[in-house]
């Protein structure tokens, strides 16, 4: 009876559970209808292509052709040597330069597959000076993403193409460009035990070459100022080294001083008032500093072991130097003052000609292992060590004011005689090595910062 | 006792069965969205996993005629009027694009291929031709249950999910449910559409969109600080693959000093999107899933 009673009492609470349960796997067994407004998917992955870019020939009034043409080829060589362009050949061009007075028809660029777009204008000025203009149109967005103006003499022309270049280089990588620089590098030839080296300088591209010394002294390792168009040099002088000062653009030379048992040419300050040198004394080198105005000179390391090839970091609050206190020659840093040198580099092999980079991220240096020559860059902590070049001779990089591009020189083996010395420059990733063209062999450059 | 028999008889079929079906998932998983690496070249599938199609017989088309077209509407036609309202101001009237959609040239495998006629049907009630009944099976096949119920079954659903309804149970869900419930149990065509473009997308599906977004993305390479910079970028997409628009989210800080890399880092990714267009291989009768993408453009470290 009471099981009866209980039965009856159950019966609808089962059944509720029987109901849950099915209802359960029912719904269960039913994809629910996802609710997607918005589906959302990760891109990780791209590949490191140069950017197909269109370089229009620049118009100008009758007389500017040749000039509009130059321009454009100076641009586009310039943005091509970067390896991050891919500037398309003008005979495709569909649409002519002439016919985009305002906008450009931009299904015409589309369809040669063009990404971006320059074009620009040309006038002489009746002052006899040039007025140059460019637009940077984005080929997919139809819309302008740069355009500036320039005014100077015809004859600087190569310059304006320097800078449109380096205008279109930021806009587009977001990084300054390094075109509108100059490198200044020893032009050596001759045999062996009689070589001649003189001071050269050069536009980044090879073009406006010309001698600053004659080559009567022997001269050694030129640096640029970070402030001035100044170049200090090594030269012997009645066989005594000396370091000068040149004006590029005056060609005015200042000598700082003569100093005995020097190897290296100093190096500027961030700031261009004073520069930094290793001297010999007693058979031990050391890191000292001189104020370029008073000439006084402040001793920064002293450690018995020989301290050489210094460098600033782009703030003049570190000093990157070669040492070898440690046992091998590594490299160390150390405050402005001298104080806390600490090593950085611990890979194997000798360090040398550390160099700090312009954007304060990485030190290059000079490797040496086993009979080859390395580049590399490492962080300013010493981690994350990269070779970029390697050769029989590679030495003294220096880096584009960009930070993004450095150049070296390198010496091939060829037999016993000891082959071609060629500049060349390779950009931070190691890519893109190339070969900058001089009139006879080159080593030791450096690189000027961008010229205002 | 008989009553008694009666449950403990139920609970025993109940809990044989759970056993054989195995127990329902109340969560379902996030695919996990790995990076396959495409070795070969494939076709893009309509679902992730398609074992071969079966063909019934025409006549269990019929019967079920009646209660399948009313419920699925209103869900579906919620997921397709947006699309056409939005895109494109011309198509005078939504059922028009659709059989463009149709017509429009239809990925490689073959046995899927009549299934793309499906969408169209979700406008139109009378349902078609025993073609689709293919997608049912193939459909169905991963699901734990369909095949071997028997039609006696939607009798008991109904009065037990009548009783569930007072038991305060999520009413509309249910509601809903039940028919398509009804139709997964007895292979039924027309309601399996909207199911068929209610599954998720398929695994291939993303990979294709996120390889043909991937090899058209030109890094900027090199760039400082490059491990922070992330952009988003949302498209949204005509029916045939065609990036009708492409928005950059943070937009604001595009126009910042010193965000010259994100300004570079998220203008590449507008030209890869852009050179991706038209997307290729995207299954039209699930266009609703993929419209609006936003695409994450993370640069490898």
């Amino acid at each position: 009876m009471s099981g009866h009673g209980k039965i009856t009492l159950l019966r609808p609470f089962v059944m509720r559970w029987i109901g849950l349960a099915l209802a359960v796997v029912v719904l269960a067994s039913i994809s629910p209808a996802p609710a997607l407004a918005e589906l959302k998917i990760d891109i990780t992955r791209g590949n490191v292509e140069p950017m197909p870019i269109a370089i229009a020939r620049f118009v100008g009034s009758i007389g500017d052709s040749q000039l509009g043409a130059d321009i454009a080829a100076v641009v586009s060589a310039d943005l091509e040597r970067s390896g991050l362009f891919r500037p398309l050949d003008p005979k495709a061009f569909i649409q002519k330069s002439e016919a985009m007075q305002h906008q450009p028809r931009f299904s015409d660029w589309r369809q040669i597959k063009a990404e971006a777009l320059v074009n620009g204008t040309i006038e002489l000025e009746l002052d006899g000076r040039i007025k140059v203009t460019f637009r940077l149109w984005d080929v997919f967005a139809e819309r302008q993403l740069t355009g500036f103006l320039y005014r100077t003499l015809e004859a600087s022309w190569r310059r304006v193409a320097h800078k449109i270049a380096d205008d279109i280089y930021k806009r587009i990588t977001g990084e300054s460009g390094y075109f509108d620089t100059r490198i200044v590098y020893i032009a050596e030839h001759g045999p062996a035990n009689l070589r001649i080296k003189r001071l050269a300088i050069m536009d980044q591209d090879g073009a406006n070459h010309r001698f600053l010394t004659n080559g009567k002294h022997l001269v050694l390792t030129p640096r640029f100022s970070p402030t001035a168009q100044e170049v200090t040099y090594l030269s012997y002088f009645h066989d005594q080294p000396r370091v000068y000062i040149l004006d590029i653009d005056t060609g005015r030379q200042e000598v700082v001083g003569d100093f005995p048992n020097m190897t290296f040419a100093p190096r500027f300050s961030p700031d261009g008032n004073r520069i930094i040198m290793s001297l010999a004394t007693e058979g031990n080198s050391d890191v000292y500093t001189m104020d370029l105005r008073t000439h006084e000179i402040q001793r920064l390391t002293k450690h018995s072991a020989i301290d050489t090839s210094p460098s600033y970091s782009p703030d003049g609050e570190r000093i990157a130097f070669n040492s070898d206190r440690g046992g091998s020659q590594q490299i160390y840093v150390m405050d402005a003052d001298g104080d806390n040198p600490k090593r950085i580099s611990f890979g194997v092999g000798r360090y040398a000609t550390p160099v700090w980079s312009p954007r304060s991220d990485l030190i290059a240096f000079t490797k040496m292992h086993k009979d080859q020559f390395y580049i590399g860059v490492m962080e300013v902590d010493g981690s994350r060590e990269r070779l970029l070049a390697s050769g029989y001779l590679v030495e003294m990089p220096t880096w584009a004011p960009n930070g993004r591009v450095l150049s070296f020189f390198r010496q091939t083996t060829d037999g016993d005689e000891g082959g071609d010395i060629k500049l060349y420059s390779i950009d931070l990733t190691g890519y893109n090595e190339r070969l900058l063209v001089t009139p006879i062999d080159a080593s030791d450059p450096a690189w000027s910062p961008l010229i205002p | 006792m008989r009553r008694s028999a009666t449950f403990s008889a139920v609970f025993h079929v109940l809990i044989v069965l759970l056993a054989f079906f195995g127990l329902p998932s109340l969560f379902t998983s996030d695919e996990p969205l790995e990076q396959p690496i495409p070795v070969e070249v494939y076709a893009v599938k309509d679902e992730t996993v398609l074992p071969p199609p079966e063909i019934e017989a025409e006549p269990e088309i019929e019967p079920l005629e009646e209660p399948a077209p009313m419920p699925p509407e209103p869900e579906v036609a919620e997921n397709f009027t947006p699309p056409p309202s939005d895109a494109v101001p011309a198509p005078p009237a939504p059922p028009e694009p659709e059989p463009e959609v149709v017509k429009s040239p239809e990925p490689a495998p073959p046995p899927p291929a009549p299934v793309l006629t499906v969408p169209v049907v979700s406008e139109i009630p009378p349902p078609p031709p025993p073609k689709p009944v293919q997608v049912v099976k193939a459909e169905l096949a991963p699901e734990p249950k369909p095949e071997a119920k028997p039609e006696p079954q939607p009798d008991l659903f109904a009065s037990l999910l009548a009783s569930v309804e007072d038991a305060a149970q999520d009413a509309p869900d249910l509601e809903v449910a039940t028919p398509e419930a009804k139709a997964a149990e007895t292979t039924v065509p027309q309601t399996v559409v909207p199911k068929l473009s209610d599954q998720p997308l398929s695994l291939s599906v993303l990979d294709a969109i996120r390889r043909q977004v991937s090899d058209n993305w030109s890094l900027p390479a090199g760039a400082a600080e490059a491990a922070d910079l992330e952009v988003e970028i949302t498209i949204v997409l005509m029916p045939d693959g065609v990036v009708h628009k492409a928005t950059i989210v943070d937009s604001a800080r595009l126009n910042l000093p010193g965000e010259e890399f994100f300004r570079s880092m998220a203008e590449s990714a507008l030209r890869a999107v852009q050179r991706a267009s038209p997307l290729q291989n995207l299954p039209p009768e699930k266009y609703a899933q993929w419209r609006e993408i936003t695409f994450t453009f993370r640069p490898p470290v």
